[in-house]
């Protein structure tokens, strides 16, 4: 399937933002990281907004959105009340913390629970009976552990710039954990489309496209680790979006004394992360085939 | 209920496509996208053979909307401008579509497109402009080898209509669209087993395909 | 069938159901105008009926609908037997021929050398056009003479047939190129020296109880029976028997499969006649008294000469059959003797009168009607039984003179077919062993045993024996199975005309030739297809020959009236006989108004001596031929000179003179032999002339270019080519727009730049005749009760549009309507096909020997018994010989890892040969041109579907795309034909880069006719990569590096799309 760049650019950016919230939710249930919660509101509903409009301009036709944007089956329509709702979240999150300058607990965990909730419903969005690969709950958790290492990250990063110490070990310790999770889905979901199974369907022709080859579905199950997604998934996916943060990560995990060198270590962990979920997202589309695997 | 479908005798398909061509002079379809499709199904060797040339075995396969009986494509479509109709025909209604094409990533046949002038979604209407009339859908009106059969699947899929010839040369042209003739009158015949339809993934697609004395490719769980 | 006949207003009220919302968001409102339909309201509505040419082939009865006076839809008249309701992609894209931005809409001149890239085309007028023309045609002719233009035609674009005839009496030149050459003209040829001209065409839409689909793909030709017909057909037959080296898209159902190498069509069906041999599989009626099979030849005298009617005028013979005129003196060269072994005596057909030895042939009154599937559409035909030879004992009054000498044992006669040896005393006293042609065919057959022909075709002996069987094993008890539908490919695998000769052979000797759904040759109409054709020449003038008075014979040279009176003796003898034949003059003697119409629906008085055959035959007429001495036996047939010679002589290679200007009309110079060599003869001409709807290749030479009306713009009589029995009319659904001319007027206008009238037989009319009465010309011989003297077109045309589809079997029922026309004394007619009259109302057919020509005594007089031909003295017979390039004959072609033996041309469903690449709706359905390969050969060599590959010959190399078919044998390849790239802007249009007849072998042709070898080549395919490309591109590209369209997504596809004004015509 055709990779739309849109919808890639939506999911990791709303991974992040989602991430963010979440993160910075739990910080606040823990009572800490009390300074870093404005500006990683602001980060977060930043990246909502990157996000929401990469989605804009996926759709040919927003100017009718409002003409009829209530069908309830409809993973898009699940999603945009998640992101309404998240928005609305938001919202109140900054309200209180203005108005009380800290979270409350139950504030903290609508953000937790918000979150997760929003990346869940984006990602069961896409589970499509058509697309085997897709169709599966791997998908949603893929993105949780994307939110969650983007999140952990992100925030630690944001603790590291603005100095708030107490935010640090707890951001630390989830960036570890939060590769480790992701490793575990990352395998888990390569193993799962080793299972993966199309009908075969021998030789076939479509003759409106004679000069491309053959899909050969009977490959999706080793393309990502021998074939021809193999420098994506082992380069992209796992050594700079996994592997690398994760070594960040380790190597920042003690350092109590916040500075600049941490910050930019960070700055690039989060980038390889972001690179490391473009290169999973973008092999999932090509991944993508219907089940009807002709053209 | 009604559900109406097209039946394609694959025995008789030749893939001569003369049934695209029928779908864009009437629907208006862009060049480079297609309503409707015929795919070639091998030479594959045949089953039980030597495994080699010339005992090989090909058939062609039509492929278009499959007017699905739960679609995919409706249940995504946020706008609700893909739309399951009385007639069982699956529609767009092109004012309410935005363009967000989870229906095209959602469709297991990619039958559907975003067309690059209107920015909405189109695929095969079974052209209900023609059927509301009595009429039949071009591409079963015009198929080169009357393969192609129209009807309502709740009923008989013997009963299904293709075109037939009158019994006059002066025959005008509204009398010939009316004349018919029943696919279980005309084709040669089949089993239940020789019917087969495209891969369900709970989608439950409606077009039916006869193929007889032939390993059907592809699966139809 | 069961049909079902709905109103279309009951049937709105059923549909008319009420919509329940099934969705949350909105009840549903019918979401009409979805889709882009024709809006009924929108303006004014007319549907044409017409038929179709998008393709030369079938007539395709179709629907053209008009709108505001756009043509915007064409569909299939189900009202139409011989189509059957077909209409395919080609033509429902015809609109956007029509209205296409690159149409040619004015006449062009060159301002650029030749061989430049740019021609550098200016517009010109018509007059200006036709002014040069005449100028340099002119020139030419006064310098060199008339034979040093040849013209060129394609085919079967049925108004655009000027070079088959008028145009080359235009320049006194018999040197035309036509496509004809390796298209049905092999079986045309091998028919006319069969049994009939054309009669290779099957009646396949009466529908073969066994279908032998042998080289032919109707399912994507339609030729010339439509994709629906064959469908029929093939789902019908008992037994559908394929013989093709590759699995095709119907051949795909077949019950057998007989995958040959391609180019031993010919040894496979030597392979039948010996099983049937062997096995009394002929029906012997039709071998013993209606063929030469039991004629004697004595192998050591001295040929006998003589001149003897046929088809073509008549040949001058040169035979070693045994002929009275060799045993007594002052006896008849038109006698051939033969061993009665009844009576065992020699006995004799007498081809001048069209007996056996003093019997007379008694019409068969018994018989049955042949009903047809698509009854009552199609009227029930006639089919007579047999005749026999008379027996004395019950049946003195067959004997005319009373006498029953020539069966002394009182024994009905009966020819020998295996003799042995028979000693006959010459009227020299010598005494000579004379054998029967049927003793000395079975000893050629000897090579071709079943399991001989398996190592030759590579088919397994058994799978040959069961197919033979399954196709003569009758069943049903009155006759044969069906014809054998070869087609195409026979025509242009290298030994064409005896490959053409032996299929028709097994065709006539099994009773399948002229008999339902049999080898029955061109239905007979009553209109002449093809107008402008011919022009309008008086016989007596303009040194067209007078006849020859000399070369008359019994029952010829009657008067309307006297034929008139022929027939209603006959109508009078059928009552008398009680046969059922009678109802069709419904049980009446007609009367003289009557007898004088049915005679001229039969094609009026039998032609006078004076106006035919020529003083000359043909083949001496055509000494001067450009190819006369490479093939020699086109001097007798007379329709063509062999295309490679012609492109000799404009490069002047090896020709008794060189050609120095051009004509073409709807034709290509891309359809045949080496077109590197042709591109490279166009280049030197002094003057070329074409006449398209296009900017294409062709016209990349040309110094002027005219614009021709398309189909949807002209009116035209059509006739079903082949068997299919109707006749009809295309017509005119818009006006034309430009400057753009109809063809059958360019004809006309070219005689008047040559200042030569077209017309001198009709004085009531002009010179140069209109339109109309050059349409009139093709209907005038409808001399029906409601037009006496034969339609207008205008009135032909009205007639048409009220009551559709003309039966040939209802307006030409003695013709048409009857089967084993032999029997009744319909098929004598002057070669050439549709309305040609009879010459003679004899039994038998119009060869030399008046029977079917097993030996062939016009390949033995011109061949055989030609000084300075080359054979083994053997092609009176229909010999198989190896294709020029073949693996047997030069093994050295095909040792590499990457040698394969190529065919080509099976056709595209989307194109007619290099037409229609142009129309977005067709290119968009097959973008690109493919190269079929085994994938076990494919993956050896590293080849995957898609690839662009190089075809390399000795001879040139091209490129295609590979398509993996598993189809098609390890070691051949099949390319497909006609490519060139419209939207490269150079002369040349790319063909060179594409077109796979730039590998064909320049001299790989027949021996007989010269048609090329187009499906028997040697070839090497290898990977095309950017280090072997030009450009770095393995996609061809034109000369500025763009590569060519080869996807349906390719956006320029769009700028394609029609265009309805002026301004938007590009020049
Ligand atoms: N390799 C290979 N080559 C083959 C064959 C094959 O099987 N293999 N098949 C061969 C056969 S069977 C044939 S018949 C020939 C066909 O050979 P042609 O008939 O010569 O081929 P076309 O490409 O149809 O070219 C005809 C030309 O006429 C133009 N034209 C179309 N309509 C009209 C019209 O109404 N009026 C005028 N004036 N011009 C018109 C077209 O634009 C085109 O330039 O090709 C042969 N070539
Ligand atoms: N769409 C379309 N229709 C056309 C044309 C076109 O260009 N396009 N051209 C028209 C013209 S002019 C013609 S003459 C007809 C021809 O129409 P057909 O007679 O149907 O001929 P083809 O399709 O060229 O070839 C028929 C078969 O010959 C097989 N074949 C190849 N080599 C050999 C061989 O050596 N022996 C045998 N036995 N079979 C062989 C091929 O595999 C193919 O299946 O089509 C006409 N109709
Ligand atoms: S028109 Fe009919 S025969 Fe031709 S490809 Fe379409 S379904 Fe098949
Ligand atoms: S085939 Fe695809 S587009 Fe058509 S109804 Fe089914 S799911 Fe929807
Ligand atoms: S593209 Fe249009 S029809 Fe498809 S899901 Fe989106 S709104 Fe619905
Ligand atoms: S039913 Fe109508 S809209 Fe659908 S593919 Fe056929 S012609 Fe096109
Ligand atoms: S087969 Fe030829 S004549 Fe018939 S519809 Fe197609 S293009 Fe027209
Ligand atoms: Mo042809």
């Amino acid at each position: 399937m055709a990779v739309q760049w849109p919808l890639i650019i939506f999911t990791l950016c709303t991974c992040m933002s989602a991430g963010i919230f979440g993160m910075q939710g739990f910080l606040a249930y823990r009572d800490k990281g009390g300074d870093l919660q404005l500006p990683a509101l602001i980060v977060s509903v930043v990246f909502i907004g990157i996000g929401g409009i990469a989605s804009f301009l996926h759709l040919q036709h927003w100017d009718r959105i409002f003409n009829g944007f209530g069908h309830l089956t409809s993973g898009i329509t699940q999603e945009l009340i998640g992101i309404a709702l998240i928005a609305i979240m938001m919202v109140v999150y900054f309200l209180v913390l203005r108005k009380k300058g800290t979270v409350p607990k139950w504030a903290a965990g609508m953000a937790m629970v918000a979150s997760a909730l929003l990346v869940f419903i984006m990602g069961h969005s896409y589970l499509m009976e058509s697309r085997l690969i897709w169709n599966t709950y791997l998908l949603p958790a893929y993105y949780l552990a994307s939110a969650f290492m983007l999140g952990s990250l992100a925030v630690w990063l944001i603790a590291s710039v603005l100095k708030v110490d107490d935010a640090m070990p707890i951001c630390a310790k989830a960036s570890l954990i939060s590769c480790g999770v992701m490793l575990v889905v990352v395998f888990a979901y390569v193993a799962f489309i080793s299972t993966v199974t199309f009908s075969a369907v021998g030789y076939y022709f479509d003759p409106t496209s004679p000069t491309t080859g053959m899909a050969d579905p009977t490959t999706y199950s080793t393309t990502l680790l021998t074939g021809q997604l193999a420098p994506t998934f082992w380069l992209g996916v796992v050594a700079i979006g996994i592997v690398l943060p994760f070594i960040i990560s380790w190597m920042g995990r003690k350092a109590t004394e916040v500075g600049a060198k941490l910050s930019r270590l960070l700055a690039a962990a989060l980038v390889l992360t972001l690179a490391g979920g473009l290169c999973w997202r973008v092999a999932l589309y090509v991944l993508g085939a219907s089940v009807f695997v002709f053209y | 209920m009604t559900q109406y479908a097209i039946v394609t005798d694959l025995n008789r398909c030749v893939g001569c496509m003369a049934c695209s061509v029928a779908c864009k002079a009437l629907n208006d379809v862009p060049v480079g996208n297609f309503w409707n499709k015929t795919l070639r199904i091998g030479p594959n060797p045949t089953k039980g053979g030597s495994g080699q040339w010339p005992e090989v075995e090909m058939y062609f396969l039509t492929i278009q909307c499959q007017h699905c009986t739960d679609p995919e494509c409706v249940k995504v479509c946020p706008t609700g401008a893909s739309q399951k109709m009385a007639d069982g025909t699956v529609q767009i209604n092109k004012t309410k579509c935005i363009g967000c094409q989870f229906c095209v990533m959602s469709c297991p046949y990619n039958v559907r497109y975003l067309n690059e002038v209107s920015r909405v979604v189109e695929k095969c209407t079974l052209c209900e402009q023609k059927t509301v009339n009595g009429e039949l859908p071009a591409c079963v009106a015009q198929c080169g080898a009357r393969a192609r059969w129209f009807g309502d699947l709740d009923g008989d899929i013997r009963d299904f209509e293709g075109p037939a010839h009158p019994d006059e040369h002066s025959c005008g042209y509204e009398d010939m669209q009316a004349t018919r003739v029943k696919l279980g009158d005309y084709v040669e015949e089949f089993t239940d087993d020789d019917i087969h339809m495209l891969p369900d993934v709970g989608n439950k697609p409606s077009m039916r395909y006869i193929l007889r004395n032939r390993t059907w490719q592809g699966g139809d769980e | 069938m069961v049909k079902l006949s709905m109103s279309r207003r009951t049937f709105v009220k059923a549909a008319a159901v009420t919509a329940a919302a099934t969705t949350l968001t909105s009840a549903i409102a019918p979401l009409q105008g979805l889709a882009e339909g024709e809006d009924t309201t929108a303006g004014q509505v007319e549907r044409i009926r017409s038929c179709c040419r998008a393709c030369g082939k079938c007539e395709c009865g179709v629907w053209v609908t008009v709108q505001d006076g756009k043509v915007i839809r064409i569909e299939g008249d189900e009202s139409a037997p011989q189509s059957r309701g077909h209409c395919c992609a080609k033509s429902q894209a015809s609109m956007q021929a029509l209205y296409h931005p690159d149409r040619l809409r004015y006449a062009l001149k060159r301002t650029k050398d030749k061989g430049s890239d740019d021609p550098g085309w200016v517009r010109i007028t018509l007059d200006e056009a036709f002014e040069l023309c005449g100028e340099k045609f002119g020139e030419v002719k006064d310098k060199y003479g008339g034979t040093s233009i040849f013209v060129m035609c394609g085919t079967s674009r049925v108004w655009s047939l000027g070079p088959y005839q008028g145009m080359k009496q235009l320049f006194g030149t018999p040197n035309a190129d036509l496509a004809y050459q390796v298209c049905k003209g092999p079986r045309h040829f091998a028919g006319i020296m069969t049994d009939e001209m054309g009669s290779p065409w099957m009646e396949v839409e009466q529908e073969p109880s066994v279908y032998v689909q042998w080289g032919t793909a109707c399912e994507y030709s339609n030729y010339d029976s439509t994709n629906r017909t064959v469908n029929d057909v093939a789902a019908h037959a008992k037994t559908h028997i394929l013989v093709d080296p590759r699995i095709t898209p119907l051949g795909k159902e077949a019950d057998i499969w007989l995958p040959l190498r391609p180019g031993t069509d010919g040894a496979l069906a030597l392979s039948w006649m010996k099983w049937c041999y062997d096995n009394d599989a002929f029906d012997d009626t039709m071998v013993r008294r209606w063929s030469n099979a039991s004629f004697l030849v004595v192998d050591d005298k001295e040929p006998t000469e003589g001149w003897l009617a046929e088809g073509n005028g008549g040949i001058t013979a040169k035979t070693r059959l045994l002929t009275e005129a060799d045993m007594v003196e002052g006896g008849k060269f038109e006698r051939f003797m033969v061993w009665d072994e009844n009576n065992e005596r020699l006995t004799y057909w007498d081809v001048e009168v069209g007996e056996w030895e003093n019997e007379r042939h008694r019409i068969p009154t018994t018989g049955q009607w042949i009903e047809h599937p698509y009854k009552p559409l199609v009227a029930d035909a006639w089919l007579p039984d047999q005749s026999s030879f008379a027996d004395p004992a019950t049946e003195s009054d067959r004997f005319y003179n009373g006498s029953s000498t020539s069966n002394p044992k009182g024994l009905a006669k009966k020819p020998s077919l295996k003799p042995g040896d028979v000693s006959v005393t010459l009227k020299d006293g010598s005494v000579h062993v004379a054998r029967s042609v049927w003793d000395e065919f079975g000893d050629l057959l000897e090579d071709y045993t079943p399991e001989k022909a398996e190592k030759i075709t590579g088919v397994p002996a058994d799978k040959i024996v069961s197919a033979v069987k399954a196709w003569t094993t009758h069943l049903n008890p009155d006759y044969g199975n069906g014809g054998i539908h070869f087609q195409l490919a026979t025509d242009q695998n290298g030994n064409s005309i005896q490959n053409c000769r032996v299929l028709q052979l097994l065709s006539c000797l099994t009773g399948n030739s002229d008999m339902p759904a049999g080898n029955r040759g061109s239905s007979k109409s009553q209109f002449d297809g093809n107008p402008g054709r011919s022009n309008m020449w008086g016989a007596d003038l303009n040194g067209v020959p007078y006849g020859d008075a000399a070369k008359t014979w019994t029952g010829r040279d009657k008067t309307l009236d006297e034929v008139a009176a022929m027939i209603q003796e006959q109508v009078q003898y059928f009552i008398d006989n009680k046969s059922p034949l009678a109802e069709r003059y419904n049980n009446e003697v007609p009367g003289y108004d009557e007898a004088i119409v049915i005679t001229k629906r039969m094609g009026g008085a039998f032609k006078p001596s004076q106006t035919w055959p020529n003083p000359k035959t043909i083949y001496d007429r055509n000494a001067g031929e450009i190819d006369a001495a490479r093939f020699p036996l086109n001097r007798y047939w007379g329709r063509w000179a062999d295309s490679n010679t012609v492109w000799d002589g404009c490069n002047d290679t090896d020709v008794p003179y060189q050609l120095h200007a051009g004509l073409c009309q709807s034709g290509d110079f891309m359809n045949m032999g080496n077109i590197l060599v042709a591109w490279e003869g166009l280049q030197k001409l002094d003057f070329f002339t074409d006449i398209n709807l296009w900017h294409h290749p062709n016209n990349g030479q040309a110094d002027v270019i005219f614009p021709c009306a398309h189909w949807l713009e002209i009116d035209s009589t059509r006739v079903s080519q082949g068997a299919g029995g109707f006749f009809g009319c295309c017509c005119k659904a818009v006006e034309p727009q430009g400057d753009v001319i109809y063809d059958p007027n360019w004809n006309v206008r070219m005689y008047k730049a040559m200042g030569v009238p077209w017309n001198t037989r009709d004085t009531t009319a002009d010179a140069w005749p209109d339109e109309s009465r050059i349409l009139k010309d093709n209907v005038d011989a409808w001399k029906t009760a409601e037009f006496p003297d034969g339609p207008t077109w205008e009135q032909a045309k009205a007639k048409f549009q009220e009551e559709g589809w003309f039966d040939c079997r209802v307006w030409h029922p003695e013709r048409w309507g009857t089967y084993r026309r032999h029997e009744m004394g319909y098929r004598r007619q002057q070669g050439g096909f549709n309305l040609y009259p009879l010459v003679d109302a004899h039994p038998g057919f119009m060869t030399p020997s008046g029977l079917i020509e097993l030996w062939s005594l016009d390949m033995e007089a011109y061949l055989d018994n030609n000084d300075d031909v080359d054979n083994d003295g053997l092609d009176h017979f229909p010999v198989y010989r190896e294709p020029t390039d073949s693996p047997i004959l030069h093994p050295e072609y095909y040792t590499e890892d990457n040698s394969f033996l190529m065919t080509t041309g099976s056709r595209q469903p989307v194109y007619f040969h290099s037409e229609h690449r142009q129309l977005p709706w067709c290119r968009e359905l097959w973008p690109a041109p493919r190269l079929e390969m085994n994938p076990v050969d494919a993956s050896r060599l590293g080849l995957e579907q898609g690839d662009w590959v190089w075809i390399e010959s000795p001879w040139g190399k091209v490129r295609e795309v590979i398509d993996l078919y598993y189809g098609i044998s390890a070691g051949v390849v099949n390319a497909n034909h006609g490519w060139w790239f419209p939207e490269m802007e150079h002369a040349s249009k790319g063909f060179e880069l594409v077109n796979i007849n730039c590998v064909m072998d320049p001299y790989g042709q027949d021996f007989v006719c010269g048609a090329a070898t187009m499906r028997s080549l040697p070839v090497k395919v290898y990977k095309a990569t950017a280090d072997n490309s030009p450009f770095d591109d393995p996609v061809p590209c034109d000369q500025n590096g763009v590569e060519c369209i080869h996807d349906a997504s390719d956006e320029r596809l769009k700028d394609w799309l029609p265009v309805y004004t002026e301004e938007e015509w590009n020049l």
